[in-house]
């Protein structure tokens, strides 16, 4: 497909953006997709609020090719608050059609966050884990979910993936503080790539006795507001594969596939 | 012409009070989605108004490109009396898009191989290894109504058989598959074809005879399994995995 060169227009544009938006820019006009879509979403891409500088980042590294898929230009624009979706015109080589692909992003980009679970030893042996429930807004109903959520950065944790995850743990049950015996780093997941670029961790984390009776104290009394409307669930091990047929979330599901094929819990 | 369909949905729209309370543009503009939307629209009707401790206030703006469309809510929290918005995306085809699975391959009643898609996904711009399904693919008792015919094609021409017939196929139950984000919410499934009778295997000149279609079908031995688990990143891979372990219908410890 042939490229258009950038306009004067758009580099004047740039002139006005901050140093951090100069840099994007830069990165972007490096793409043929880019430099073939229309001035007027080349600004509402540049022009984006802070927050969506993980987006606009992510965007900055899509390649022009992926397989036989030539991406051709960028479309559309749409976002909310929190969510944004690129729709882009490709090209297949294989079919030698033209059509459109789209994807939906957090506005913090493919990683947002990390999704784990509890687990309670005691004298070596793990003997139970902890699962919320909590009212899920996609879906309208109050459902299990795995424990975690999106990072909330500050620049010291940026850099450290226990420390975030601790503070996510602490925040979701409620606690000041919380003793982690051993964080299991299960690498990372798409959680639906048909539908979306995110990229989340997923890990386990164990926890021993004493800690766990911290969480069992757990009432609605003495926990911050937020987590008012969690469910904290304190499961025998030995229920674990009841758990695994009524669980849907597949974070869930895929944090205990990971752990049975390293050979962390088994059934 | 009014659109029955349609008319039928603004009735129950009417009916909630978040609908109510959004501008009558928005309203307009929601009831004259493309007609494809309609089981979006089935589903957003079928919403509840309040979600435990979250009123549904209204609607404050969606956004759509040609498949999928995003909504952005105001709600209030009856505990803080907070007011904010949520946001959730779907596909215009609704909740329900389809079946994801792992399709395993038995030789006189012991499972030898899996079935892996390696493919390109557009929305992670990487190359996955991932589980075999589609959006409008249904689990229906020893058949995969809708399995795309490519990847029918491709299975047959791989297992050296004209037609692809399951031994048996277990529905291991919905999944969701990013709560935070969508209303998603796919089948998990597993599936078995007979092979004492076909000869499998890749043929080395395979893409010399056939062109390609988008993936590219991988047959792994059944030993491999487990290991897979820490290579693929596919969600619905490793979910179904985790149910079919759970199911005990395969002995994975003997092949380890």
């Amino acid at each position: 497909m042939p490229v258009m060169n950038p306009s004067n227009e758009f580099q004047n544009y740039t002139y006005t953006l901050p140093p951090n938006r100069q840099l994007l820019a830069a990165k972007l006009m490096e793409k043929n997709w880019f430099k073939n879509t229309d001035l007027s979403i080349q600004k509402s891409i540049l022009s984006l609020p802070d927050d969506f500088e993980g987006f606009v980042f992510d965007l900055s590294n899509r390649p022009d090719h992926l397989g036989n898929l030539e991406i051709v230009r960028l479309q559309k624009l749409v976002s909310g608050h929190e969510l944004i979706t690129p729709v882009f015109e490709v090209y297949s080589q294989d079919t030698q059609k033209t059509f459109t692909k789209e994807y939906v992003s957090w506005k913090i980009g493919r990683y947002p966050g990390a999704k784990g679970i509890l687990f309670i030893e005691m004298q070596g042996k793990i003997t139970h884990f902890i699962t919320i429930e909590t009212p899920k807004f996609p879906i309208g109903e109050f459902t299990h979910d795995a424990l975690g959520g999106i990072y909330q950065y500050s620049k010291e944790d940026i850099a450290d993936l226990p420390a975030q995850i601790k503070k996510i743990v602490k925040t979701k049950l409620g606690l000041k503080t919380l003793n982690i015996k051993r964080l299991i780093d299960l690498g990372r997941i798409f959680s639906d790539n048909g539908l979306t670029i995110n990229n989340p961790n997923i890990f386990a984390a164990i926890i021993d006795g004493q800690e766990a009776k911290i969480i069992s104290k757990i009432n609605k009394s003495d926990i911050q507001r937020e987590v008012l409307e969690y469910k904290i669930n304190i499961v025998p091990i030995e229920q674990l594969d009841m758990y695994i047929a009524k669980i849907d979330d597949v974070f869930f599901l895929s944090i205990i596939s990971r752990l049975l094929a390293k050979r962390i819990i088994s059934l | 012409m009014p659109n029955p369909t349609r008319q039928h949905l603004a009735e129950k729209f009417s009916d909630l009070s978040w609908f109510q309370n959004t501008k009558p543009d928005l309203q307009k503009e929601l009831l004259s989605l493309p007609e494809d939307f309609d089981a979006f629209l089935e589903d957003l009707a079928g919403r509840p108004v309040e979600i435990n401790e979250l009123d549904v206030l209204s609607l404050q703006k969606i956004g759509f490109g040609h498949f999928l469309i995003f909504l952005v809510f105001e709600v209030r929290s009856t505990l803080t009396n907070q007011v904010f918005t949520y946001e959730y995306t779907s596909w215009k085809t609704g909740s329900r898009p389809g079946a994801k699975g792992i399709i395993f391959l038995e030789k006189e009643g012991k499972v030898t191989h899996f079935l892996v898609s390696r493919s390109h996904s557009f929305s992670t711009a990487t190359e996955n290894y991932e589980a075999i399904g589609g959006l409008y693919l249904h689990p229906f008792e020893n058949r995969l109504e809708n399995l795309p015919k490519k990847l029918e094609q491709e299975i047959c021409f791989h297992l050296g058989v004209d037609t692809l017939k399951f031994t048996k196929i277990i529905n291991l139950g919905l999944s969701h598959p990013d709560l935070g984000m969508s209303n998603n919410t796919s089948l998990l499934f597993a599936a078995f074809v007979d092979i004492s009778e076909a000869p499998i295997g890749i043929k080395k000149d395979f893409r010399a005879t056939h062109k390609p279609v988008g993936f590219e079908l991988e047959i792994l031995p059944i030993a491999q399994f487990k290991p897979f688990l820490q290579k693929t990143n596919d969600n619905y891979f490793l979910s179904a995995a985790a149910r079919i372990m759970t199911s005990q219908e395969i002995d994975f410890e003997s092949h380890l």
